[in-house]
């Protein structure tokens, strides 16, 4: 009884408005949430737990591990920025310009997500190797790509552009061409009107796609390591250095780095939500 | 700042939207153009803002030829329809945007920058909203945010795009007494696009009525009401009927009726007469020559209305003045006091304008 009367409270309180299927529709995401992203997690964390935290801090000061950290954390930034540049001029370009073969431009930017990533990694070694087609050019100005940092960043360059370019493109094609129009019967010259009237209301959608990109791009594994030559404290990325562990059965040091990964990830996700969150207090008012 | 449009002709992939349009427009005018959705209208005046370049014809502004004068520096104040602010930036960061993107040698400093926002802000009626955003705003707020945002930059040239479009109608009647009033404070040359006559009859000096792309009369408020120079107008503005009649020996024959036009027209046409609801003149059905039956009766705001019919398919509008009594099934003895003929050879006669000669050919 009184745990009926506490639960219509709480419904009065959480205040779900007139639409029905609020308890279900509730149950339903937190049942799933917990499924799917809560428990492996979880077991994440207790298998983690084994290690006691001097364990775990062993594992995180470990050289050759905060090396595959800085790696796989700077590369993925690196990478997700190039991306964030790019990613807004190819969206740019295919919702403001009509052009023959748009359609299948437009398709084509979907394609490392549908390409098994092993197969992006082997295409982009091929290319990049120093007797590849394009690894033979840049070794003419003595620029070695496949094998090194580099070779990571572009695999993580090509997996995350998409990102960027779907989440900008919607908020693109929807804001109006007449501010563009104003700004230009206001004097202000196309530089002014591109900086301040049409990148800042893009700018929330610009920074999920970031986040998005850089969140793939910090776990991506398959296309990474066929191009990264993978040699420790140079070219080793951190999830390569998880399945060495595990292959070595070393189980709890597999799951210590991954809790390292998750919480650096965890942190930098929650720091861009927040920098969205001002910005849509700015934009979105009333 | 006088402007003049010569020839101006302006053509879409799939349609021509202008075929040479020729308007002089007077310095420190209000003028409107009017017209039905696709009569090119707004086009016109995206054209004298340099937002579209023609593809033939000419733009001055004074003796200059604007034409290929580019937007950003041809001066003009331009108000969007649906204000087109900057979203993302407060009132007082819009009003300021024209001042603030001028390139460093033109630009006021930081404190006249401010002066002049709350000076406009002022202006317009919204002191102390300089802080709010758009979306904070009501629309008929957001529209005078937009127009202190044209007027910042001191343009020669205020261009208005449907302004009151998207108000409703309340706020629409405030904002036009309010924009004829910035007008005459202003003292500058003003152009407003609309679709709606009354707006165009009681704020404008002078309006330009355009259809499909080409100018069918530009006059003052009682010139395009009362001397409408073409049927297309007649129609457009006020309510009118329409009837095709046939003409001969100085009677305009509609079915085997016929109405006495006091002008000697010989010979034999057509044409088309046209006649406003209240210019009817009513008598005995009783040896009338032109007879009709009152069909239905309404009321319309402060009008009465009646239907009335002349012969089977063609009925038409007449007001019912006040004291006139009619009940449906009357039968009405009608004479036009006033009324216009447009021949099917392209003539116009009416009565009332003064000098007409009174022996015509037909």
């Amino acid at each position: 009884m009184g745990a009926t009367i506490g639960l219509s409270t709480l419904r009065r309180r959480l205040n779900p408005g007139i639409l029905p299927g609020f308890g279900l529709s509730l149950g339903f995401t937190l049942l799933y949430l917990g499924l799917i992203v809560l428990l492996p997690l979880a077991a994440l964390a207790i298998k983690a737990s084994g290690l006691g935290l001097s364990g775990l801090w062993a594992i995180a000061t470990d050289p050759r591990v905060v090396a595959s950290l800085k790696l796989s954390f700077g590369i993925a930034l690196i990478a997700a920025g190039i991306n964030a540049v790019f990613g807004v001029i190819v969206a740019w370009v295919l919702v403001r310009y009509d052009f023959p073969l748009k359609r299948v431009v437009d398709a084509a930017v979907d394609l490392p997500f549908a390409l098994p990533t092993a197969v992006a990694g082997i295409s982009l070694a091929t290319l990049y190797a120093p007797k590849g087609w394009l690894g033979q050019i840049t070794g003419l100005a003595g620029i070695k790509i496949a094998y090194t940092p580099i070779g990571i960043g572009i695999a993580l360059v090509f997996i995350g552009l998409p990102f960027v370019v779907r989440t900008v493109q919607p908020v693109l094609a929807d804001l109006e061409q007449e501010i563009e129009e104003a700004a230009a019967t206001l004097g202000a010259s196309r530089f002014t009107t591109i900086t301040r009237v049409v990148l800042p209301p893009l700018i929330p959608a610009i920074l999920t796609g970031f986040a998005l990109a850089f969140a793939r791009a910090v776990g991506e594994y398959g296309s990474v390591i066929f191009i990264a030559g993978n040699t420790p404290f140079v070219s080793e990325i951190a999830p390569l250095l998880i399945v060495i562990k595990l292959e070595g059965y070393d189980y709890a040091g597999a799951t210590g780095i991954a809790l390292v990964m998750l919480a650096i990830s965890f942190l930098m996700l929650l720091v861009i939500n927040l920098l969205q969150a001002l910005g849509r207090r700015r934009f979105d008012r009333g | 700042m006088d402007i003049r449009v010569r020839h101006l002709a302006k053509e879409f992939k799939t349609f021509r939207a202008l075929h040479g349009v020729d308007v002089d427009i007077a310095s420190g005018e209000l003028l409107a153009l009017l017209g039905p959705s696709g009569s090119g209208k707004t086009t016109l005046l995206r054209v004298i803002a340099g937002l579209e370049e023609p593809t033939g014809g000419q733009v001055f502004f004074g003796d200059v030829d604007a034409t290929s004068i580019p937007v950003r520096e041809r001066g003009v104040g331009f108000v969007f329809q649906n204000y087109a602010l900057f979203k993302h930036m407060t009132v007082a960061r819009n009003i300021a945007f024209g001042l603030e993107a001028r390139p460093r040698d033109r630009r006021p400093s930081s404190t006249a920058i401010a002066a002049r926002v709350e000076e406009l802000l002022d202006f317009v009626q919204l002191s102390g909203l300089g802080g709010r955003y758009p979306a904070q705003l009501s629309g008929g707020q957001r529209q005078r945010v937009a127009l202190a945002r044209a007027l910042a930059v001191e343009p020669k040239v205020l261009l208005l795009d449907e302004p009151f479009g998207a108000l409703d109608a309340k706020v629409r009647k405030e904002l036009r007494k309010w924009l004829r009033i910035i007008h005459d404070k202003t003292g500058l040359t003003t152009i407003f696009v609309t679709h709606d006559q009354d707006e165009a009859l009681e704020l404008a000096d002078r309006i330009v009525v355009l259809n499909k792309g080409l100018v069918e009369q530009i006059g003052s408020a009682d010139d395009i009401y009362d001397r409408p120079a073409s049927p297309f107008v007649y129609d457009f503005i006020g309510d009118a009927v329409g009837l095709d009649v046939a003409v001969q020996d100085g009677r305009a024959y509609v079915g085997n009726q016929s109405v006495p036009l006091g002008i000697l027209l010989h010979g034999y046409g057509t044409g088309r007469l046209y006649v406003r609801p209240h210019h009817w003149q009513f008598s005995d059905a009783e040896g009338a020559r032109l007879v009709g039956t009152v069909v239905s009766q309404r009321r319309s705001g402060s009008e009465r209305r009646a239907e009335v019919e002349l012969a089977p398919g063609v009925s038409f509008e007449i007001s019912v003045m006040p004291g006139q009594e009619f009940t449906t099934g009357d039968r009405l003895g009608m004479r036009p006091q006033r009324w216009r003929l447009f021949t099917g050879d392209g003539r116009v006669f009416d009565p009332t304008v003064t000098g007409e000669p009174l022996d015509y050919e037909i």
